[in-house]
């Protein structure tokens, strides 16, 4: 007779291969989708042991858990180079995506244009997290081009390199601290919440506020 | 007509602008590739994100059939993609 344990690992194996599909698809199949699930499953006993029902479903901490296993294995792996920027891309629109309280602009008028302007600064901030995931994952591409790029093309990633660091430097003092040790220093994100005297969790929504303004700053300066 | 199951919200004139609008930045300043992944990864956050779901269907202007009834658009396409 399976156990509750038992049953819960049987789901999160679903889950698993669900998340890793997505993720196969979304890196342009540029990782076989077997490949993926064995970065996830270490986290997947993790899940098993950690979940705490009074906080969130199995399904959706499963599968927060599993995409962040897959995403640090993709960034540890030399062999996935030219996935990686796109992981770090995924990782920080989902952790843009994570941070945001359901109730943001719960005070903004409830006009058609007024969401239609949510929208655009919703998309606006996943399109940021992404330039900044690419870039953190090449390093500071001014100083450290990658060698695939034409000359075009690296001095290009330069000026949007050097637009981004410009628009950092605008964000208040916390959230600039955040993002520039998070994406420019590759500092763990828990360790920095640790040294700014937040919680995770607010750290988190600290994330988010930034990446939505640093979109809005980076719109303004096209 | 409703939009096909393999439809994207990028074949939706308005929702396409949205994306350009939000990736405008980076064009010129990314590779072209990457650029178009970016449009497409934010077609999938249009179709997962709840946040993005509420957003667009409020703020997406509607036809609607003569009975009133049925909104064309890509908001089917959406709601089919999350149910499955």
């Amino acid at each position: 007779m399976r156990t509750a344990e038992d049953r819960l690992v049987a789901e999160g194996l679903d889950l698993l291969r669900l998340v890793a599909k997505r993720i196969a698809r979304r890196l342009g199949r540029r990782i076989p989708v077997e490949d993926l699930v064995a970065l996830g499953h270490p986290a997947l006993l993790d899940v098993v042991r950690t979940h705490d029902p009074s906080r969130s479903t199995f399904e959706a901490y499963a599968k927060r858990k599993i995409r962040w296993a897959i995403f640090d294995g993709i960034r540890r792996e030399t062999r996935w180079r030219s996935a990686a920027a796109r992981a770090s891309a995924l990782a920080a629109s989902a952790r843009f995506a994570e941070g945001r309280g359901a109730d943001d602009d719960a005070d903004a008028p409830a006009t058609q244009e007024a969401y239609a302007a949510r929208l655009g600064g919703l998309l606006a901030g996943h399109a940021a997290a992404m330039a900044l995931g690419l870039l953190s994952a090449q390093g500071d591409v001014a100083a450290v081009p990658d060698a695939a790029d034409s000359p075009e093309e690296r001095a290009s990633r330069a000026e949007l390199a050097q637009a981004v660091r410009h628009a950092v430097r605008e964000l208040p003092e916390r959230e600039r601290a955040l993002v520039e040790r998070h994406y420019f220093d590759d500092e763990r994100f828990d360790q920095i919440a640790q040294d700014l005297g937040i919680s995770k969790s607010w750290a988190s929504r600290l994330h988010s506020q930034a990446i939505e303004r640093l979109g809005e700053l980076l719109r303004a300066m096209r | 007509m409703w939009p096909r199951m393999d439809a994207s919200p990028l074949d939706d004139p308005w929702i396409a602008a949205q994306v350009d609008a939000a990736v405008a930045p980076y064009v010129g300043r990314l590779p072209a590739e990457e650029v178009a992944w970016m449009r497409e990864q934010l077609a999938e956050v249009l179709l997962h994100d709840e946040e993005a779901i509420r957003l667009l269907r409020r703020a997406q202007p509607r036809e609607v059939d003569e009975s009133g009834e049925r909104a064309f658009g890509v908001l089917g396409a959406a709601g089919r993609a999350k149910a499955g």
